[in-house]
């Protein structure tokens, strides 16, 4: 079996409603607008896509988790430092300005946007798949992005020279911030998953 | 994606190899992968690989992701196709660090992909002329083609020169 361009399109469907709902989890929780948007759901190149990866070369603090339970994957939060200041003034409610420097309270607000939006997607899917999600507490990572990116990676990259990922864009309403997230997504489970549901499609 | 178009800058991911010529740079973010630059220095012609996993064996997938199968690869597209010399090629090595890994099996796979490097290049009979490996932090390299030069960068350093 493979993962075919149905199943794709499916997926995709799927990611959006629950990009859209981590995208209201993600405001709340920073307690300012905010929008997060699907940028590409498709296989790619381990090669082509760090190769792209490789060519931002800014300092990140990431989060990174794993999925785990019927459905398997590993999610990425990763945001520049300056970034990541803007975002924490927002979480504290503080004036925007006031984080100046890259400290352990730093670090905690990525962990923690990074666990919110991985409770978002993961209910979200697990409602979709009639699955169980169980993410892991997501750990902080900060180091050049295709570093980040590639820890991302490392496994799928080393047993297969495609992977699933998931790609989306994230937009803070009168800020400058750019940021990446993405889902990596286990191929075998997902094809499973994604098979049984496009059987319970046609039996209804 | 954040994308930086330049003509003289090649970059490579992970994986994967790229053979260039004066006046072009190669770069690559590195974690426990290993950076392979050889050199030839007469004719001005770089190479870079960037290798996942020490040994093949018995895996499927590009060659360019081990070191048994990607540092002699990369030897014959420099000679083949650029027209390198073999009997001037240097090398140097970086990346290998112990980094975080959700998978604690991978934890130290930069040892081991070091350990693999220097001994497949010993047997290419290709010397070892520079190596920065090891650590917890990724790095950032770039080969001038035009003189050789790698920099590289640790996170959280400066820049050196090798």
């Amino acid at each position: 079996m493979q993962i075919t361009k149905e199943h794709i399109k499916m997926l995709d469907i799927i990611i959006k409603i629950s990009i859209d709902n981590a995208s209201r989890a993600f405001s709340k929780a920073i307690k300012h607008g905010a929008l997060i948007e699907l940028a590409r759901t498709e296989l790619v190149d381990v090669s082509e896509i760090t190769e792209e990866m490789n060519n931002d070369f800014r300092e990140m603090a990431g989060a990174m988790l794993q999925l785990n339970g019927a459905l398997k994957g590993k999610l990425l939060f990763m945001i520049p430092f300056d970034g990541a200041l803007v975002l924490q003034d927002y979480y504290m409610c503080s004036p925007q300005g006031t984080s100046t420097e890259f400290n352990e309270y730093t670090e905690a607000t990525v962990q923690e946007i990074g666990n919110i939006l991985a409770s978002s997607i993961g209910n979200s899917l697990a409602s979709d798949f009639g699955s169980t999600v169980l993410p892991t507490p997501p750990q902080i990572i900060c180091d050049f992005a295709g570093t980040i990116f590639s820890s991302l990676i490392l496994e799928e990259g080393m047993i297969q020279d495609k992977i699933l990922l998931i790609e989306a864009k994230f937009k803070i309403y009168h800020s400058e911030i750019d940021s990446y997230f993405f889902l990596l997504l286990d191929i075998d489970t997902m094809e499973e998953l994604l098979s049984k549901l496009e059987q319970s499609t046609r039996g209804t | 994606m954040r994308l930086i178009v330049d003509e003289n800058i090649v970059t490579v991911g992970v994986g994967d190899l790229k053979v260039a010529k004066s006046p072009k740079t190669i770069k690559t973010s590195l974690g426990s992968c290993i950076g392979v630059v050889l050199y030839d220095n007469i004719n001005k012609i770089g190479g870079m690989l960037h290798l996942m996993l020490p040994k093949r064996n018995d895996r499927e997938g590009k060659l360019s992701k081990y070191a048994d199968t990607g540092i002699p690869l990369l030897i014959d597209l420099m000679v083949k196709q650029a027209n390198a010399n073999k009997k001037l090629l240097t090398a140097k090595i970086f990346g290998g660090a112990k980094m975080f890994n959700i998978n604690s099996e991978l934890f130290d796979i930069g040892k081991a992909n070091a350990i693999e490097t220097k001994k497949i290049l010993e047997k290419m009979n290709i010397s070892i002329i520079a190596a920065k490996t090891g650590g917890t932090k990724g790095s950032q390299i770039s080969i001038d083609t035009n003189t050789g030069i790698v920099r590289c960068r640790i996170f959280g350093g400066q820049a050196e020169e090798y």
